[in-house]
């Protein structure tokens, strides 16, 4: 093999573990925050602790004028 | 298992296969280039990861304006995906370059045209990625994520057209009309496994942010 075939060798290898090595990692990540999520789940479900809501309602007062909570 | 994990795992394993079958028409079914020898297969794979960037830079693009026009998360979401996807497949474009370009030009790097603004756009989704690290509040990291992910495509044209603008080591892009249809062949198929394996990636990875997201409420909840 020439010294040139070697670097396409090279990129093609490279290629390959970035492609594969990326697709572990997403999964990995992937599993990891279902499987927390689902703990957490149960967890709401156990005590009974609900998630905070994204946003916050606005009070009105009395006299009209609107805060936010 | 749902439809939509079942539809997703659907696309793994076509892009995956697709992938070998490019890798295959690459290596094998096409011939060596009669200047360049077996080096010029690199562009099968180099090709393809540098347009599955653009493309996954385009995605961020659009994600950001539906974001800031309609202020749904999930836009937001599917822009982080798909900003990290283009990331990795920049990234591995670049290096596949300089590895082309070290038996080529007798150089791994220069600071040519669209090596530099290839290099800067690469920079430019590094720091949306760690700008998402910088605050806690989504509302406002989506806001400022979108701020970039739309001023920072402005430097997608650039790269394309710096081979056409300035005088450049790169070459510019060919015409298929001047393509070998084997070498044809090879780079679209490149380019549609890529295209299907960015697809993939960036499905998957839209779900774990939004799990992700899911999950910053409930540990908020439970602090």
């Amino acid at each position: 093999m020439s010294d040139a075939s070697g670097f396409m060798v090279a990129a093609y290898l490279l290629t390959a573990a970035v492609l594969v090595g990326y697709a572990v990692v997403l999964s990995l990540r992937a599993r990891a925050a279902e499987r927390r999520l689902a703990e957490l789940r149960e967890e709401s479900q156990r005590t009974g602790i609900r998630a905070a809501p994204r946003e916050l309602p606005q009070l009105e007062a009395v006299g009209g004028s609107r805060v936010q909570a | 298992m749902t439809n939509r994990s079942a539809l997703i795992r659907l696309l793994g394993g076509a892009a995956g296969l697709a992938v070998v079958g490019a890798f295959w028409v690459g290596l094998v079914l096409a011939p060596p280039d009669r200047l360049m020898g077996d080096v010029q297969r690199i562009m099968y794979v180099h090709v393809p990861a540098a347009w599955s960037g653009f493309l996954a830079f385009f995605v961020v693009f659009v994600s950001s304006i539906a974001y800031l026009a309609r202020r749904d998360e999930r836009f937001d979401h599917l822009a982080h995906a798909a900003a990290e996807v283009g990331v990795v497949f920049m990234a591995l474009a670049i290096a596949l370059g300089s590895i082309w370009g070290k038996p080529t030009w007798g150089v791994w790097w220069t600071w040519d045209p669209r090596l530099t603004s290839s290099a800067v756009l690469l920079a430019i989704y590094l720091g949306y990625l760690a700008l998402r690290g910088v605050t806690d509040d989504p509302e406002r990291r989506a806001r400022w994520s979108a701020a970039v992910g739309i001023i920072g495509f402005l430097d997608v044209p650039i790269v394309y057209l710096s081979v056409l603008w300035w005088r450049t080591l790169h070459q510019p892009p060919s015409s298929p009309e001047t393509i070998a249809r084997p070498m044809l062949l090879a780079l679209w198929s490149g380019v549609a496994a890529f295209t299907l394996l960015l697809a993939f990636f960036v499905a998957v990875r839209y779900r774990t942010a939004r799990a992700e997201a899911e999950l910053e409420l409930l540990e908020v909840s439970h602090v």
